[in-house]
């Protein structure tokens, strides 16, 4: 009998159990998210406690968002709930309607306008929401510049010098890149920005009309400045082959005086052991004033499906009560109208953006308007001018063929 | 119950081929099927999302094939192949004459050999990309031993990255080859060195005169699969370099990749992939013509 009772209890509590577990609604969330995984399972569980009837089943990015998304695209298999850069691939999802317009969510109402465009299609559906705003910044050892009687230069001809005094005082005085793609963040952004942008404010529109100018002398300036810098001896040893993760562990241990990386990494390069400055990335020629970056982070989108109502509802928290979780860990700046919880903005990032914000001509970062063909050619030209495979004239030729060949396609 | 007009041969082979099925299915949806698509998609202008598309013809083909670093891709991964496949096998050949018939310690070092192959090739990207980072292991035991002029940065120089590479690459298979010149070597009779050691043969002789011959056909595996394994080497230099400095280690089956998943051209990927196929056919048909003729010139 006691055996019957038990086997009946069993079941009950089984069937029980999927009962439950079938009321719920499970969303597929795929986030770029390896430099915070804690952070991104906190606010995970978060929205999860708020949404009893949502079970999440989590997929942690590669940096490649596109890659990653490319073929579940194709296949019909996108998350729910995606990470997703600014730029061309995104508008391509939504104009397909493979991905929702998110016009009119709380999410598009709660973000400040000027990271929509990047996210914006050409048919003008707006296919993701700007994780914060992003730029590039130069990142260094206070004390080594104090030492050495350095101030931060504000312009390349000044830049040359300061690399000069800490490569005599044995000093490292930049780490750079080139050896994966995101070199383009940094060089190649602010290269473009201070040398193009200037000259053609309508540069997103010339790419997309493939007639932006690029086998110029100025253009070629972009990839010289760091053949300049290697071949000067102001950069790390082994330059050509240091990876993103590499080049932020060897700024961390001290091993040189600068960094140039990305305002996301504000979170972890500036907490360091000894004291970090940042200064704007000098690459204006001396006299002429600077073009900054003014950029968007990745952001999420969500995918058209039978779980769109429960994936916008993670948009909304995530674009709301739920902001705080992902923005103290990564400590970037937000573009939220209404934060709705407590936002940890580093006093030296603040004071930089109100100097950032004073400018009136700004440039994007390279994904959110390059064709997505001439995309993995930055880093190789890169690599190619460092060694003297090509000279930087050679490497401008060949990315404006590219890039004109990507409109043509 | 009995059928008419099936005789018994004609029945069993109808079961036979119901027995099949299941097999053969799975072999032609997840294997025949998407290598057509990819065939006919490759002569296509999809975009790799939609289902719309028209046909271009050989275009894709053509755009792949005079594009700048297709050169290098071709050459890189021809150097692989003739500097690895030889290399490789002759090693792996020589490890196996001397670790066989050699006992516990032979045993030992057959287990050693065979290590690497027990790990992901990601993870052996990894400990290598370590090893020869411009600070890592290799150079530091260089500086340590005074020998700081050697040091260099391996993975970022045109003419170390490739050796660099190759040496990987060998240390990771020679184990799995190893194996099969073993399983060959089983097969020799041992009465045939009995009586070359009798008749005073020295044991270079008996290694070219009876050993390589009577195990050709391993030799012949050996030697295809390792080209085969080169032409599709993709996760070590994605994990070890990304195909860098430019161009200069990047192998035809990370190229294709590039083109899908990085360039998002999809349609040049599935071109260049067609290509990868034929050249990997072409290539093996080949060795394997000129292997089968030795061996059967060596029974």
């Amino acid at each position: 009998m006691r055996r019957i009772i038990v086997l009946f209890l069993a079941i009950f509590l089984v069937l029980g159990a999927g009962l439950a577990s079938a009321q719920k609604v499970t969303l597929t969330v795929a986030l770029m998210s390896s430099d915070i995984p804690e952070a991104t399972q906190a606010f995970l569980d978060a929205f999860v406690a708020e949404n009893p009837d949502i079970q999440i089943d989590f997929t942690s990015l590669p940096d490649d968002v596109e890659g990653f998304l490319q073929p579940k695209a194709a296949s019909g298999e996108l998350p729910d709930y995606m990470s997703i850069n600014g730029g061309s691939f995104g508008a391509g999802l939504v104009d397909k309607g493979l991905i929702l317009d998110l016009r009119g969510t709380f999410a598009d109402k709660n973000t400040i306008d000027a990271v929509k465009p990047q996210f914006t299609s050409p048919m003008g559906k707006l296919f993701g929401i700007a994780g914060g705003v992003s730029t590039s910044v130069i990142y260094y050892q206070v004390k080594a510049f104090k030492d050495l009687g350095i101030t931060p230069p504000d312009n390349w001809e000044d830049f040359l010098v300061a690399c000069e005094k800490l490569k005599k005082a044995g000093k490292t005085p930049l780490i750079i890149t080139p050896a994966d793609g995101t070199i383009a963040n940094t060089l190649w952004s602010w290269g473009f920005a201070n040398n193009i942008v200037a000259k053609y404010p309508d540069y997103a529109k010339r790419f997309r009309e493939g007639t932006m100018p690029l086998d110029t002398p100025e253009f070629a300036d972009v990839f010289a400045k760091a053949k300049v810098l290697y071949d000067k001896g102001y950069t790390q040893e082994g330059a050509v082959s240091t990876l993103y993760m590499d080049g932020n562990q060897m700024y961390i241990q001290g091993k040189a005086v600068q960094q140039f990386a990305g305002s996301w990494l504000a979170g972890s390069l500036l907490k360091t052991d000894f004291e970090t400055g940042i200064y704007m990335p000098p690459w204006n020629a001396k006299g002429k004033t600077k073009v900054p970056i003014v950029a968007t982070e990745t952001g999420w989108a969500v995918a058209e499906g039978p779980h769109k109502a429960q994936a916008t509802r993670l948009l909304d928290w995530m674009n709301g009560k739920g902001f705080h979780y992902y923005q103290n860990a990564r400590g970037n700046i937000p573009d939220l109208k209404d934060p709705m919880g407590p936002i940890k903005l580093d006093q030296r990032m603040k004071t930089y953006l109100d100097k950032l914000y004073s400018y009136k001509l700004t440039s994007g970062l390279w994904f959110e308007f390059i064709p997505a063909a001439t995309m993995q050619l930055i880093p190789k030209l890169y690599q190619e001018v460092l060694l003297g495979q090509k000279t930087p004239r050679e490497a401008a030729a060949a990315f404006d063929k590219a890039a004109k060949d990507a409109v043509k396609k | 119950m009995e059928r008419r007009g099936l005789t018994e041969a004609q029945r069993r082979q109808i079961v036979c081929f119901l027995f099949t099925l299941p097999a053969l299915a799975v072999v032609f949806v997840f294997f025949l099927f998407p290598m057509l698509r990819s065939l006919v998609l490759s002569f296509t202008n999809w975009d790799g999302i939609g289902h719309d598309f028209q046909w271009v013809g050989l275009k894709n083909f053509a755009t792949v094939v005079t594009d700048s670093s297709f050169r290098q891709v071709v050459v890189n991964t021809l150097y692989l192949i003739v500097i690895y496949v030889p290399v490789l096998n002759v090693i792996a050949l020589l490890l196996a004459v001397a670790v066989y018939n050699s006992g516990r310690a032979g045993n030992i070092y057959k287990s050693m050999l065979f290590f690497p192959n027990l790990l992901s090739m990601t993870v052996i990207a990894l400990i290598w990309k370590i090893i020869y980072n411009n600070g890592g292991i290799l150079n530091q035991f260089l500086k340590a031993v005074g020998l700081k002029i050697l040091a260099r940065d391996w993975l970022g120089l045109p003419q170390t990255v490739l050796p660099a590479m190759s040496f990987t690459i060998i240390w990771f298979a020679v184990g799995y080859y190893l194996l099969i010149y073993l399983a060959g070597l089983n097969t020799v009779p041992v009465e045939l060195y009995e009586s070359a050691e009798v008749e005073g043969v020295t044991r270079t002789q008996k290694l070219f005169r009876i050993t390589i011959p009577l195990i050709a056909p391993s030799v012949t595996i050996n030697i295809v699969l390792s080209t085969i394994g080169i032409i599709t080497l993709f996760d070590l230099p994605f994990v070890l370099t990304r195909g860098g400095p430019g161009y200069l280690s990047e192998t035809l089956a990370l190229h294709v990749y590039f083109y899908a998943f990085v360039q998002l051209q999809t349609t040049y990927a599935l071109a260049l992939a067609v290509l990868l196929g034929m050249f990997a056919i072409l290539i093996t048909s080949i060795q394997l013509r000129l292997l089968r003729r030795r061996e059967e010139a060596s029974r």
